[in-house]
């Protein structure tokens, strides 16, 4: 918000088009270990009669929130290992709220906004991890 | 599971995420332009597979340097080209494909043609800024559209009323 206001000083922008609240988390997932169902609530699968590993998966799934300007983009990834973290595959759990329906520049507005897109990321959040994924962050 | 079908909720939202500058956000966004690119490249649903990007390149090449109709005309600019190659891939997969064409101001113009009075063409400005004009039997539709990276939903409405049957 620092650096919005001082955007808002220099611009003075009258309405806003678009607004997007978005968190990224990646899980460190133990060296050699692909069992994504200990982590994600709704896992990658296999074709059925296809027991073969994964080699890569990238997931997104948009979802228009009913009654409300909102969309939540949800996008669930895996990142090869990086240096220094040798052999560790990281999950990525992207969560992007955002409205492109514009609204008059007011703060109170643009508050309220980003409080209710804040509400939907953690309820996006919480409801793709599992308890196991859940204790990794804490 | 509920699957929203309706067209109005394609047009609502674009497919552009919210833009994010850390390493995992460029690693995000560059796995999802590859699959994106995969959709694009297939014959029945991208706009790569119908040659349009193909004939986009084609039509902007031709029309690189200035007087390229012989009566003046202004060069299309590789911001242009750059812009509408933009726009397109913002453009819901499975949309009809439009024709592509330059203006002698150096606009690049997208044509969705269904019949003499029920068509569309978008210009894209070196600003940024995409110029409709419509038919749509005896009702006519024209504006400007500032193109931030997501289709604005008036256009992506115009296409779907061109392509109604």
């Amino acid at each position: 918000m620092r650096l919005w206001g001082i955007h808002r000083e220099i611009a003075r922008p009258a309405e806003v088009q678009r607004l997007g609240l978005r968190f990224i988390n990646r899980l460190l997932l133990p060296p050699k270990y692909m069992d994504f169902e200990d982590y994600l609530k709704a896992p990658p699968k296999v074709p059925d009669g296809l027991d073969l590993p994964f080699h890569g998966f990238f997931h997104n799934e948009t979802l228009a929130v009913t009654g409300h300007p909102y969309a939540i983009n949800i996008i669930r990834t895996i990142q090869r290992p990086q240096p220094p973290e040798h052999g560790r595959i990281g999950i990525i759990l992207d969560n992007d709220v955002f409205t492109v329906e514009p609204f008059e520049f007011q703060q109170e507005i643009l508050e309220r906004r980003l409080a209710e897109m804040r509400w939907l990321k953690n309820k996006a959040f919480f409801g793709i991890i599992s308890e196991k994924a859940l204790a990794t962050f804490q | 599971m509920i699957i929203e079908m309706a067209a109005s909720t394609f047009l609502t939202f674009g497919s552009v995420t919210t833009q994010g500058a850390s390493e995992a956000a460029q690693f995000v966004a560059a796995e999802a332009e590859r699959g994106r690119w995969h959709l694009q490249d297939s014959y029945a649903l991208g706009l790569g597979g119908k040659g349009v990007f193909s004939e986009l390149y084609s039509v902007a090449n031709s029309c690189l340097v200035g007087n390229w109709d012989g009566y003046g005309a202004a060069p299309v600019s590789a911001d242009v080209y750059a812009l509408a190659c933009q726009f397109l891939r913002a453009l819901p997969l499975g949309i009809a494909a439009p024709s592509v064409g330059a203006e002698p101001d150096g606009q690049l113009t997208l044509e969705w043609y269904r019949s003499p009075r029920r068509l569309l063409s978008v210009s894209i400005s070196p600003e940024g800024d995409l110029h409709y004009a419509a038919l749509l039997g005896p009702n006519r539709a024209y504006g400007t559209e500032a193109f931030f990276g997501d289709a604005p939903r008036t256009i992506l409405d115009l296409i779907h009323r061109v392509q109604a049957t």
